[in-house]
């Protein structure tokens, strides 16, 4: 199962289905019909026994401006990353909710070509803005079974199975 | 200023060919890889010209191998092994100049080391220095330096010398504009300002005058250096070796340690530090602007031959290998294993 996204070509080489969740395109089975309102994460991958949502930022792409790599630094130091990757998660999830499509745990996999130190800083944070597991006294159920922050090199060494290729290399 | 140095079966190294930025320097590398070692080096060659000590005399009180053996300090091996060490520098955009000193594992007498090159031109063009090692030593300083001056006692001499350069009165007349500028971001990050009564010494803010002793080691760093600026021993010209400043600094104080150490390269001191830091690495990646001259130097020893070898780049993203960023990157594969287990393998 390929998947792109700027110029990252993900292989899902053991996925049942996978497909870019925020689909634009009206005639595809996919296509999400509610970008006006809802945030979406990238892909949406499902397992046998789990789904993965997986969101992608990529400033390192190439022919990527020194402007752009510093709104992108911006964003990081002001906390508006950590937000957007937030949201994007609960409104997925809303909308697979609403389509009785939260049936397996869910994993959540950020990619951000971020040097490692901050990577393990937004991952810190992130798990404590999306508790992971029944977090609430009352919950039944969780809404997230694990989130996780990883740039290319973490992925690459953990995630064998599903290889990404930089397009413009 | 440095251009270069080579070292050839010394200590750790079978051979090495650093090329020198004109300011700052860093040496990162895992323990082991000879960052120190480097650092007394380039020391070393600067304080014997003003000094007047002989440079393998003062090789063996830096290194300190047992018994004075000089000999001690050439890489071991099992056969008999040659060495030599050769530091190139430039003298007022001269031509370089070059000394070398060699011995051989058999040479026990620091006198029997073999100084070849410039040597005369070398030590007539006094270079200013200082080396601060990881260890504070001002809180230590009263009766240290007498004590030092009479018994043997087991201390590298950098010890000593910085508290001397610490003791060295104040330049006369006022500090330039530069100099003060410095000397008030470190006041404002240490609250107060150094003052030295009867080779002891003071932080002297509003609530008094403290004790060294009574101070944050990090505070006492901070301190060394503003001693440093303010009695002119880092000026255009000088050489500024430290060994890992973040030693018990507080990760905020990095920020101004950096900055400090950027202006006084702008200033025309150049700077050789080794560090295990990734804050004090990335603040000489953010504070740096294009006019600055900085290299970053990556120790390395290859697993097969037990060799160190370097790698240097003037680009902090191409630091390779970044052993500190490698050991987030295995924190953060780590976290990931326990979020996630095995997915995706």
């Amino acid at each position: 199962m390929k998947l792109t996204e700027g110029e990252l070509e993900f292989n899902f080489t053991n996925a049942i289905d996978g497909f870019k969740f925020d689909e634009k395109d009206k005639l595809s089975a996919h296509y999400h019909g509610l970008s006006h309102c809802m945030k979406g994460v990238d892909f949406i991958i499902e397992l046998p026994d789990k789904y993965v949502f997986i969101e992608v930022k990529d400033p390192s792409q190439s022919g990527s401006t020194d402007e752009r790599r510093d709104k992108f630094k911006n964003k990081v130091t002001s906390g508006i990353l950590l937000s957007e990757i937030v949201q994007k998660y609960r409104d997925t999830f809303l909308y697979r909710w609403a389509e009785n499509k939260v049936d397996k745990p869910i994993h959540y996999i950020c990619l951000i070509t971020l040097e490692s130190p901050l990577v393990l800083h937004l991952m810190k944070q992130l798990k404590q803005q999306l508790p992971e597991g029944k977090a609430g006294p009352r919950w039944k159920q969780g809404i997230v079974s694990s989130c996780i922050v990883v740039n290319i090199e973490n992925w690459n060494q953990q995630f064998t199975k599903w290889p990404i290729l930089r397009l413009s290399d | 200023m440095y251009t270069s140095l080579k070292v050839e079966k010394f200590t750790a190294f079978e051979k090495l060919d650093i090329t020198f930025s004109t300011g700052i320097n860093i040496f990162i590398g895992a323990n082991g890889t000879g960052k120190t070692h480097l650092l007394k080096l380039m020391y070393a060659a600067s304080d014997v010209t003003r000094s007047d000590k002989k440079l393998a005399e003062k090789i063996n009180k830096i290194f300190l191998p047992s018994k004075n053996q000089i000999g001690r300090l050439i890489k071991r091996s099992p056969s008999s092994n040659k060495g030599f060490i050769e530091w190139t520098r430039i003298l007022n955009d001269e031509e370089p100049i070059k000394i070398r000193l060699s011995f051989s594992n058999h040479t026990t007498a620091s006198d029997k080391a073999s100084l070849s090159g410039s040597h005369k031109r070398w030590m007539d063009e006094p270079l200013e220095s200082a080396y601060i090692p990881v260890k504070d030593m001002l809180a230590n300083a009263p009766g240290f330096r007498s004590l030092y001056a009479q018994r043997h006692i087991h201390f590298e001499e950098v010890y000593v010398d910085i508290i001397d350069r610490a003791f060295l009165s104040p330049l006369k007349g006022p500090a330039d504009k530069d100099r003060k500028r410095l000397l008030a971001l470190l006041q404002e990050a240490m609250d107060g300002k150094v003052i030295s009564k009867n080779e002891e010494f003071f932080l002297k803010n509003k609530q008094g005058e403290l004790e060294f002793t009574l101070l944050a080691e990090g505070i006492r760093k901070l301190a060394l250096l503003w001693v440093l600026i303010q009695n002119g021993t880092l000026l255009k010209g000088a050489i500024l070796c430290w060994d890992e400043p973040e030693t018990n600094l507080n990760p905020r104080l990095m920020r101004t340690v950096v900055s400090i150490l950027i202006e006084l390269q702008r200033l025309g001191v150049q700077i050789f530090l080794s560090t295990h830091d990734y804050v004090i690495l990335k603040e000489f990646d953010l504070q740096t602007q294009a006019q600055d001259q900085i290299s970053y130097h990556a120790l390395s020893r290859d697993s097969e031959t037990q060799n160190i070898s370097l790698s240097s780049t003037n680009n902090y993203l191409e630091i390779s290998p970044n052993v500190i960023d490698e050991t987030f990157s295995d924190l953060v594969n780590r976290e990931v294993e326990r979020s996630i287990g095995d997915l995706g393998k």
